[in-house]
């Protein structure tokens, strides 16, 4: 049995225990081969693990640590990469039998795993996806089943469903994740752990297999905001290999975590009035206590309304098929019987819709952004409920994916106007299952964000909870 | 000729050259049905009349 931490269960804990002498780069790195060894078997996290090349990387952290050349926060942590994102340490796969293996390779590292690579981080595998970051688990096909370390008989949520998990069950201490629809802050709701979508085009996205190219999102997921700052530190900025990156400046994500909300202005919209849903009975309450831990590190509170928000909803499943559908038209003809049968029914939805379609869907798209940047005038940052319902049983995933229960997930609407949102835990149901809630900021202002949600830390500790049997 | 969108699902999906199985052409035509009502409430949007689509186009690649 491993020991129990000596240091909190965070990046951001691991990282400051490393800078004072009390863990090596190489007992966090076994620490988590070890969780991966005993677990993963039944919880479906890795496509592929790394343990010699990461056990080689920490040694090489702890000798640069040691000679005085730190890299900062990531330096000698064990991170784990969602398979649709290139490395060099194996064929990327996006848990699918199409995709060319020889792709992966060709690209090498991806800019956000050269940037966390030249920032110390030691990669202990690949996680798992739903097959190119859409549908559902197939078990006829031969891949991993993630599960969710909460109640292993229930779904961690995806796509990123390996890292959330993964996180969660102290696998690694963070992990990258992509969102098109709520795949980065799905699972990390329902893993009860912290996950940022960085404003659309932050982050560069090249050599990630796309989903929908005006929609991908990568972004951080680890137990705290503050672990997803650090991470964002090293993975914003302009890379020219990614035509939708934006040249905007980093600011010091780090820096802004103070704790204070004093002047910062939040809207709180509960989506009830917006659409009909499942809501399980401990969301309000819960959304409620958030709201008054927020007033009291001084943030001032109003209730607003998302303008377009069933709009939008639709708009994200639109241009996400239909981009989709241009990508995967080729191999969906040849092909059929390989793909997962929840990516390929909902990928074909998007031969479905006209050109006339698609383009109108990127027009109400910009009249959302305009709309939404007029409420951003009156408030700083938006709160909603992430999943308005805890992780499903597996059994029941096709109530939730494209079913009538998928109305209970409040993510697509953020992917279509491209603003940084942030899930971070909020309390758990009555069945002990993890609920979550967004922090949504203006374009490029991730920065209050994650100041907001670091101060919600600092006065909870939803996100240093562990599922029993698991974690640290 | 019927203007239901469940009907017209089977006919896009065989024009795109997919081959779903006759239950899967069902669940997808039947899901389709209220796409369509959704994706109509977008031409609904009376802002979006002389709005330009959010699309990128470079004259340099």
């Amino acid at each position: 049995m491993t020991a129990p931490t000596t240091y909190e269960p965070t990046l951001d804990g691991a990282a400051r225990a490393l800078r004072a002498g009390t863990v090596t780069s190489v007992e966090l790195t076994r620490r988590c081969l070890d969780a991966a060894e005993a677990h993963d078997d039944e919880l479906g996290v890795f496509l592929a693990r790394f343990d010699d090349r990461a056990l080689a990387a920490a040694e090489a952290a702890d000798a640069a640590l040691a000679a005085g050349d730190d890299l900062g926060p990531l330096h000698g942590i064990p991170l784990g990469i969602k398979d649709i994102i290139t490395t060099t340490e194996a064929p990327t796969t996006a848990q699918s039998l199409i995709l060319d293996r020889a792709w992966g390779p060709a690209i090498g590292d991806a800019p956000v795993a050269a940037r966390l690579r030249a920032a110390g981080a030691v990669f202990v595998g690949k996680a798992t996806t739903m097959e190119f970051a859409i549908g559902r688990p197939d078990e006829s096909k031969p891949f991993p089943i993630p599960r969710n370390p909460w109640n292993p008989l229930t779904w961690p949520g995806g796509s990123s469903s390996g890292t959330g998990a993964g996180v969660a069950a102290g696998m690694f201490l963070g992990g990258l994740g992509t969102d098109t629809g709520g795949s980065i802050r799905i699972p990390a709701a329902f893993c009860g752990i912290s996950g940022l979508m960085p404003t659309f085009g932050r982050v560069p996205k090249s050599g990630c297999v796309p989903l929908g190219y005006s929609l991908d999102h990568i972004g951080p997921m680890a137990r705290a905001v503050r672990d997803c700052a650090h991470m964002l530190q090293v993975l914003a900025g302009h890379d020219p290999s990614d035509a939708c990156c934006a040249d905007e400046p980093v600011p010091d994500y780090g820096g802004a975590l103070t704790g204070d909300l004093t002047g910062v202005r939040i809207g709180v919209d509960t989506l009830t009035r917006s659409i009909a849903t499942d809501t399980d009975p401990s969301v309000p309450g819960l959304l409620e206590a958030a709201v008054r831990v927020l007033a009291e590190r001084g943030a001032d509170i109003v209730e607003v309304e998302l303008p377009y928000y069933r709009e939008m909803v639709t708009a994200d499943m639109v241009t996400l098929t239909a981009e989709a559908m241009a990508y995967h038209a080729t191999d969906l003809r040849a092909r059929w019987d390989d793909y997962f049968a929840g990516t390929r029914a909902i990928v074909a939805s998007g031969a479905l819709y006209s050109a006339a379609d698609y383009v109108q869907a990127q027009r109400v798209r910009r009249v959302a952004q305009k709309a939404l940047a007029e409420l951003y005038r009156d408030v700083d940052l938006v709160l909603t409920p992430t999943c308005s319902i805890g992780a499903p049983a597996l059994d029941d995933l096709d109530s939730l994916i494209g079913g009538p229960r998928g109305t209970a997930m409040h993510t697509g609407y953020w992917d279509s106007v491209g603003n940084p949102v942030l899930s971070l835990p909020m309390g758990f149901t009555a069945d002990g299952l993890p609920l979550g809630m967004q922090l949504a900021g203006r374009p490029f202002d991730e920065a209050t964000v994650l100041r907001a949600g670091d101060a919600y830390q600092q006065d909870t500790d939803w996100h240093l909870r562990t599922p029993e049997g698991y974690g640290s | 000729m019927s203007t239901d969108p469940s009907a017209a699902a089977p006919v896009l999906l065989a024009l795109a050259g997919l081959a779903p199985s006759e239950q899967e052409t069902a669940r997808i035509s039947e899901a389709f049905a209220a796409q369509y009502q959704a994706m109509q409430e977008l031409y609904a949007v009376a802002d979006a009349r002389y709005e330009e689509p959010a699309l990128i186009f470079r004259a340099r690649p």
